[in-house]
């Protein structure tokens, strides 16, 4: 037993000294939208989205990517949903190119202005992941806080917290990351738009395809399915969105 | 995730199909049959005085014991002020034990001459393997509202809402939207909304229990606000939450379970205030 420890450990410490290779990804680390390559990128998206509570909208969505210095990336996202809730996103990524993949960090904030029912909710996320040609991991937790526009300060009415919830993600890609399109399918409890309780999974389907070195194009597909921890599953929500990034 | 898969799928009293796809009919299907059953058997007004006693308890789970929800039936029997009582869900653990479960409360006689003196409502436990059909036959509705009256004086409106998979569905939210609309404004004391699922997660104090969504959980929150609802009674948690949102006050109820180490449950004090308190289930020393 000591034995195998003792070679994971020499394994381990020999994939963090030995020299990173130049890591040329095509895909967007556990996106596939821009990260990993040191370009400014803007994406817009259109989304058709359905849930049984708010049933159907039609929403925009508009991503920046913006690599600030080599190996730190910030991301920025606003979406518009129809139903009458805007929700904005800044991300902060700093990468670490590895033998053997590359890791990256988050640092979150996402801000859902739910209009309709005059309330926002406030989440904040750190996790860390991995990214290998076919398979990106990543771990996290994050904090949300929920509160009424309307909130009574003379009640005992108060603001929502959940101190912490589990933050995950795991992608399998079809194609490595070189690769001029590629398909994923994500299992994770949050994706752009939303950060759901841990036990409340989504499930995505990604796709890219590069027209030329400018121009890439994205389909993308999401479900979520509630109560399955109640082990009495059933469809919720789906969301199908088309768009195109241009890569400066 | 996975160790937690693995773990249940080796307790035969969790139906893991259902994690996949709920293997009772689905709530659009539950919702229709309960209008339908609530729709035939009308609606049931309660004569109470002014003041009365509410007793809650939640997640019985009944399974080859059932000394919690005895105790409970026994302290609610014993009690000399008018009063009635609600069940939020999870009644049984797993499947076959409806009869069990509903043996207890006739031989105890709380179903028998003072049966709409219950309430019940399903939870997640209750509709596995295909059970809806049974909790069907056995308590009729999970989506119905009942009051409570002194003579022609209104008290209390209750609304039982049906969560046992996690979501109202759409037609069961348009049902509650109506309803809150047509009686906000009928003159009743407080409105109460009681079901299985609670909203908000504080805590990770059990895990694996999963709310509504996100989505729902906002709107169902506004929807009882503007409303003015002043309770909203679930269990599901296991573990006991107060909490005020919107003008609603949130009580999630402890589990009386035989299994869990500290088992509770509630009595309300219903009057022109209302005041409340958890009695545990353990013998007192």
């Amino acid at each position: 037993m000591k034995k195998r420890f003792g070679l994971l450990l020499l394994f381990l410490a020999a994939a963090l000294v030995m020299p990173a290779k130049d890591y040329t990804s095509l895909d967007g680390g556990h996106l596939l939208r821009g990260f990993g390559e040191e370009k400014y990128s803007l994406s817009l998206m259109a989304e058709y989205a359905y849930n049984r509570t708010w049933e159907h909208m039609g929403n925009v969505d508009i991503y920046a990517h913006m690599p600030v210095v080599k190996n730190v990336q910030i991301d920025a996202r606003v979406q518009y949903q129809s139903a009458n809730v805007f929700t904005g996103a800044l991300v902060l990524r700093p990468t670490f190119d590895l033998p053997v993949g590359q890791l990256f960090a988050e640092t979150e904030l996402m801000y859902k202005a739910v209009a309709r029912n005059r309330m926002s909710d406030i989440c904040a996320a750190l996790s860390v992941g991995w990214r290998f040609d076919y398979v990106s991991v990543q771990i996290g937790g994050f904090t949300r806080v929920m509160d009424s526009w309307d909130r009574d300060w003379h009640s005992e009415d108060k603001y929502e917290t959940e101190p912490f919830n589990l933050l995950y993600r795991l992608e399998v890609f079809a194609r490595p990351q070189i690769n001029n399109w590629n398909i994923s399918l994500a299992l994770s409890n949050r994706d752009d738009w939303q950060m759901e309780r841990m036990w409340q999974p989504l499930f995505m389907l990604n796709s890219r395809y590069d027209i030329n070195e400018h121009w890439r194009l994205h389909l993308e597909a999401m479900t979520k399915i509630t109560g399955m921890f109640h082990l009495n599953a059933t469809f919720y929500a789906a969301a199908l969105r088309l768009g195109a990034t241009y890569r400066f | 995730m996975l160790l937690c898969f693995l773990c249940l799928t080796c307790n035969p009293n969790y139906d893991m199909v259902g994690m996949f796809n709920g293997t009772s009919p689905e709530i659009a299907e539950r919702f229709a049959d309960s209008r339908r059953f609530s729709d035939s058997a009308g609606v049931v007004h309660m004569q109470m005085p002014d003041n009365y006693r509410l007793f809650v308890c939640t997640d019985s789970h009944i399974d080859t014991t059932h000394m919690g929800l005895e105790k409970f039936i026994h302290a609610y029997k014993a009690d000399t002020h008018p009063h009635m009582a609600l069940h939020l869900g999870d009644l049984i653990n797993a499947q076959a034990h409806f009869a069990h479960a509903d043996s207890i409360m006739r031989l105890n006689g709380i179903m028998g001459s003072r049966k709409d003196t219950v309430f019940f409502t399903c939870g997640n436990h209750d509709i596995y393997f295909n059970q809806w059909h049974v909790w069907h036959q056995y308590y009729g509705s999970s989506t119905y509202w009942f009051d409570v009256r002194n003579g022609s004086k209104l008290l209390e409106l209750f609304i039982c809402i049906d969560t046992a998979e996690g979501t109202l569905g759409t037609e069961q939210l348009k049902w509650l939207r109506q309803l809150l609309a047509d009686k906000k404004d009928a003159g009743y004391r407080r409105i109460i909304v009681f079901t299985h699922t609670h909203l908000f997660k504080q805590d990770n104090s059990q895990g694996h229990t999963s709310n509504l969504s996100l989505e729902e959980t906002y709107e169902l929150t506004r929807l009882l606000s503007e409303a003015g609802v002043e309770l909203y009674l679930c269990g599901h948690d296991h573990s006991r939450e107060v909490t005020s949102y919107g003008g609603v006050k949130y009580i999630t109820v402890d589990a009386c379970a035989d299994e869990e180490p500290d088992p509770y449950y509630m009595v309300m004090e219903m009057g022109e205030n209302i005041s409340y308190e958890f009695i545990s289930l353990l013998p007192r020393p």
